[in-house]
């Protein structure tokens, strides 16, 4: 199967990161513009800066649709410009929002950046699982819920597109497939592939997501498995989805899981998107400050993109 | 063989409801082909507004389904459009105005809306013998018609015009895919675009010569406030042949504003229909149609041998027979409850009171600790009568209230038993007290189903007006265990409809997390509800049973809480009601009921029983508050109403 994306991981077991090159330097780093949340945003966005020339930030403010560097109102032509004749980019992928990861990896690939490397760290646990309220039932969960809605550059009516395959990336929070399903009852047409991070970032973690979200299989839907920090798994899963669709019907994805899987579906968007081929479905969650203590292991992915040398 | 009940949403069945749409019986009352002045729909969830818009739309109305088109069904078009919620409400930012968003969603609404007018002409001229009977399509010309609009060419037939809607479409979705805006299409005018097309086939085709175009926008709620303010200048302006009617939950319309300076009014500018109210005398009698009519629908069970026909359901003609024939009413009914038959109160008595069951230990406990309560030398043998189940169970309750002694409680006994006048009737002991007293029984024993739940008239107080709770509750009582050829003899247990209420109720009670973006709190507020009522239920005096809804004192709450409460009405998670017996020198204000559905879950009763006053405080840490807080409020009550021990234990409700 052709892939437009090579993903090559690596990951490094330790709360500290590997330690700096002194040869090498990335020719410009992501990171996002509120990086302070917990220990392990603050080790991402450092590491960042220290292994690259110049660094800047990226934030894409929901509430106007519109992406700021460096806390400017810009556009995708503008964060096109930050990569211009830029070899080498590194993505802080731990705080950078979904949207604003495909927003750049989306201009980095169109600049034909030949080096890009995401990194994403994990933590030792979940605030929220230390009180001991996940695994009990979530009888006054107060997080806040976001509307799904559509962001610049992928938007589609649904109700003007072919019904297809709808693909959800799932973790924990269960209400968020409930509510795109509740929001966008036109997915009822769709064929649905349920994705669970299976194995979990650690053992155990992986019956939260199905406790939480099986409540909305239908018999009908396909349960599919992939590993929580397989950026690779996530991506070929898409990938092959889209070559059995012989009639070319487009493929929705739901990247409402973890980052890891957000980073895959992303790739895939970015590939199959020009075609019309691939549609975002996306909530937009509110993250709060502290959600996560100390730091488990740090995630690389190298991605390479085949289509560089021909365009 | 597909389960007749497990399709509960009208999604599910596609746009052309011809043949699955049974009519309601308000459908005459709502006017709607001959309104010629915008009506507002206004109901809660699940109580048939999509599948209405859908059935007075053109997919059903010229179904290739439906043999013979009436006149009348020519008289009103109807163009039935949902927004995608998550596409329409990105229209907003991205460098642009508000103004200039409005002008692109009125252009893609205008697309939408034309693509749907052209495909009403051609739906209605979908087979020859249609077209040897309305057809001269060809004499339609659009190039005519719009090309006023646009310097891009438009073509004159309608398969060409159809394909350059779409295209038109296209366009847009492109310029979308760029982020950066460079050039845009031309963006159409919706009135004037739509009545030249308008104008063009009431021209040109006889048939529609008179034709009023009935717009459908369903889900408006959805909508952001300027796309709300432009359909509401366009139900303001609303006139035959183009006529806008919108449907919306309930606190649906944010604002009245127009994109003018006026803003639209009730009566003046529009109809407002409640499908709630309108349904809700007639629930019953729709519930079981619909129940035997997916029987049919989907099983090999013929209509013969049930008590309703397919055709009387479908055709608005037989309504009045439907609504006024007490015969055809009675067999229905009578053959639904036979086969979701339910318990009389009396009968779930004589059950708790079998000897050797757990019902009966616990009906023991509670007496004895009455007995205990009131320093009396009687025993639980004392008010145990198996020829008087009712009076048995309320001395239950009736033994821990403060006003009684046990010895005047068993006089009053003794003089039923001896068929004079006592207060168990006459004071109507038992008609105020058994069916709390029976739930009190019920509540730590969640593993056994109570009966309370089961029958259809259970299910459709349950149900209150949502058709899809009621299926949901058929399709988990009945799942495997259809007879799929014949209704004979066919019942479901007492014991597996009750079981079905409690997972039908679990089930909807956690969908409560994915009701629009408040949904976890919406989801915090039916749990603390829920556990606060359990809580009353559990008092052993029952002093004030069957409590399921509350007002505020004052009504003295943030705007955010009242934001709470909005949403909380909004997705059917509370009703409102004016409310009733207010009590000294009190404004009048609103009482809040929690919906039936959560009853089983908690434990509670489906009837609407004694109010629950709280002080504004109280009702802003529920609707804004913390978790810490929601426990304190809680842990107040549960102090106050002294519970005991064994009760709280029951609370936890971790399933």
């Amino acid at each position: 199967m052709h892939k437009r994306f090579n993903i090559s991981t690596s990951t490094h077991d330790s709360s500290e990161p590997p330690s700096a090159s002194t040869k090498f330097k990335w020719d410009v780093a992501v990171v996002a513009e509120k990086s302070d949340l917990d220990d392990r945003s603050i080790a991402a966005r450092n590491y960042a800066t220290v292994n690259s020339v110049r660094t800047i930030t990226v934030k894409f403010d929901l509430s106007a649709n519109e992406t700021l560097i460096d806390g400017k109102v810009s556009t995708f032509g503008g964060l096109r410009a930050q990569f211009f004749r830029q070899k080498c980019v590194l993505i802080e992928a731990t705080t950078l929002s979904v949207i604003e990861i495909l927003y750049v990896v989306a201009a980095a690939v169109k600049e034909n950046v030949t080096q890009l490397r995401l990194v994403y760290v994990e933590p030792l646990d979940y605030r929220r699982r230390i009180e001991g309220r996940l695994c009990e039932h979530r009888d006054f969960d107060l997080s806040v819920n976001s509307l799904y809605r559509s962001i610049p550059m992928f938007r589609t009516d649904l109700n003007e597109t072919t019904p297809g395959r709808a693909v959800f990336f799932l973790g924990y929070e269960g209400s968020r497939l409930g509510q795109a399903l509740e929001q966008e009852e036109i997915l009822q047409h769709w064929k649905k592939h349920m994705i669970l991070g299976v194995p979990a970032f650690e053992p155990g973690w992986e019956i939260d997501s199905i406790a939480n979200n099986i409540q909305y299989f239908r018999e009908q839907d396909t349960v599919q498995f992939a590993a929580a920090s397989s950026v690779t798994g996530a991506y070929s899963l898409l990938c092959e989805l889209r070559e059995q669709e012989k009639e070319s019907k487009p493929i929705l994805v739901a990247p409402i899981g973890t980052k890891p899987h957000a980073i895959g579906a992303i790739l895939f968007l970015i590939e199959f998107d020009a075609m019309e081929q691939a549609v975002l479905l996306y909530d937009h969650p509110y993250r709060s400050q502290g959600r996560t203590d100390k730091i488990r292991r740090w995630h690389f992915y190298d991605v390479a993109d085949n289509n560089t040398h021909a365009s | 063989m597909r389960n007749p009940f497990i399709r509960n949403r009208t999604e599910e069945f596609g746009l052309d409801v011809w043949s699955s749409y049974v009519i309601p019986l308000y459908f005459s009352q709502l006017g709607l082909n001959e309104a010629r002045k915008s009506c507002v729909l206004e109901g809660g969830r699940g109580c048939g507004k999509t599948a209405l818009l859908r059935y007075l739309s053109f997919q059903s109305q010229f179904s290739p389904d439906r043999v013979e088109i009436p006149p009348e069904a020519l008289c009103t078009l109807g163009l039935y459009l949902k927004a995608d919620t998550q596409y329409f409400s990105g229209f907003i930012g991205n460098g642009l105005n508000e103004r200039r968003w409005q002008d692109i969603f009125e252009h893609a609404l205008c697309l939408a809306l034309s693509e749907q007018l052209v495909d009403s002409i051609l739906t209605l001229n979908c087979n020859s013998s249609r077209l040897k009977n309305y057809g001269q399509i060809e004499k339609l010309n659009f190039t005519d018609a719009v090309q006023g609009f646009t310097r891009t060419p438009i073509p004159a037939d309608i398969e060409a015009f159809d394909k350059w809607i779409r295209h038109q479409r296209q366009e847009l979705s492109r310029w979308f895919k760029n982020y950066d805006f460079d050039q845009p299409p031309t963006l159409l005018p919706l009135r004037e675009f739509l009545e030249a097309l308008i104008e063009e086939v009431r021209t040109k085709l006889n048939y529609m010569s008179n034709t009023v175009f009935a717009v459908y926008i369903d889900e408006y709620e959805n909508l952001l406030d300027y796309q709300q303010k432009f359909l509401n200048t366009l139900i303001k302006s609303g006139e035959p042949p183009l006529i806008f009617h919108v449907a919306m939950k309930p606190n649906g319309m944010r604002t009245r504003s127009t994109i003018g300076t006026e803003s639209i009014q009730e009566t003046a500018d529009y109809r407002l229909l409640n499908l709630d109210d309108l349904l809700q005398p007639t629930f019953h009698l729709f519930a079981a149609e619909l129940f035997f009519f997916r029987l049919i629908g989907e099983t090999e069970i013929h209509e013969s041998q049930t008590p309703i026909s397919l055709e009387q359901l479908r055709s608005p003609q037989y309504l009045s027979i439907r609504a006024s024939d007490d015969l055809y009413q009675q067999r229905v009914l009578d053959e639904i409850g036979r086969i979701l038959p339910g318990l009389r109160n009396r009968e779930i008595a004589q059950i708790i009171l079998k000897e050797n069951t757990p019902l009966l230990r616990r009906w023991q406990k509670i007496i004895e600790e009455g007995i205990k309560f009131q320093n009396s030398r009687l025993t639980a043998q004392d008010f145990l009568d198996r020829n008087y189940p009712e009076a048995s169970i309320v001395c239950a309750a009736l033994l821990h209230q403060r006003s009684k002694t046990a010895s005047d409680i068993l006089i009053e006994f003794d003089k039923l038993r001896n068929n004079l006048t006592s207060n168990f009737t006459k004071g109507e002991w038992i008609h105020h007290l058994l069916v709390g007293t029976i739930l009190l029984i019920y509540l730590p024993l969640r593993q056994r189903p109570c009966p309370i739940y089961s029958g259809f008239n259970a299910f459709t107080k349950l149900a209150g007006t949502n058709v899809r709770y009621f299926l949901e509750l058929c399709h988990l009582s009945i799942g495997s265990i259809l007879p799929q050829n014949s209704l004979q003899e066919f019942s479901v247990p007492i014991d597996t409809q009750a079981a079905a209420a409690f997972r039908a109720s679990r089930k909807f009670r956690e969908e409560v997390a994915s009701c629009g973006n408040q949904g976890s709190r919406l989801l915090a507020l039916v749990n603390l509800l829920g556990k606060l009522f359990r809580l009353s239920q559990g008092r052993y005096s029952q002093s004030e049973c069957e409590r399921t809804h509350f007002s505020i004192l004052d009504e003295e709450i943030s705007t955010q809480a009242r934001e709470v409460l909005r949403e909380a009405i909004k997705w059917s998670v509370l009703f409102e009601t004016s409310e009733t017996k207010v009590k000294a020198n009190r404004y009048e204000s609103s009482e809040y009921i929690l919906n039936p559905i959560y009853a089983p879950f908690f434990g509670l009763s489906y009837n609407k029983g004694r109010k629950f006053e709280l002080q504004s405080g109280e009702a802003e840490a529920m609707l804004t508050g913390r978790v810490d807080e929601f426990t304190q409020l809680l842990r107040q009550y549960e102090k106050s109403w002294s519970v005991d021990i064994a009760d709280q234990m029951s609370l936890g409700l971790e399933m």
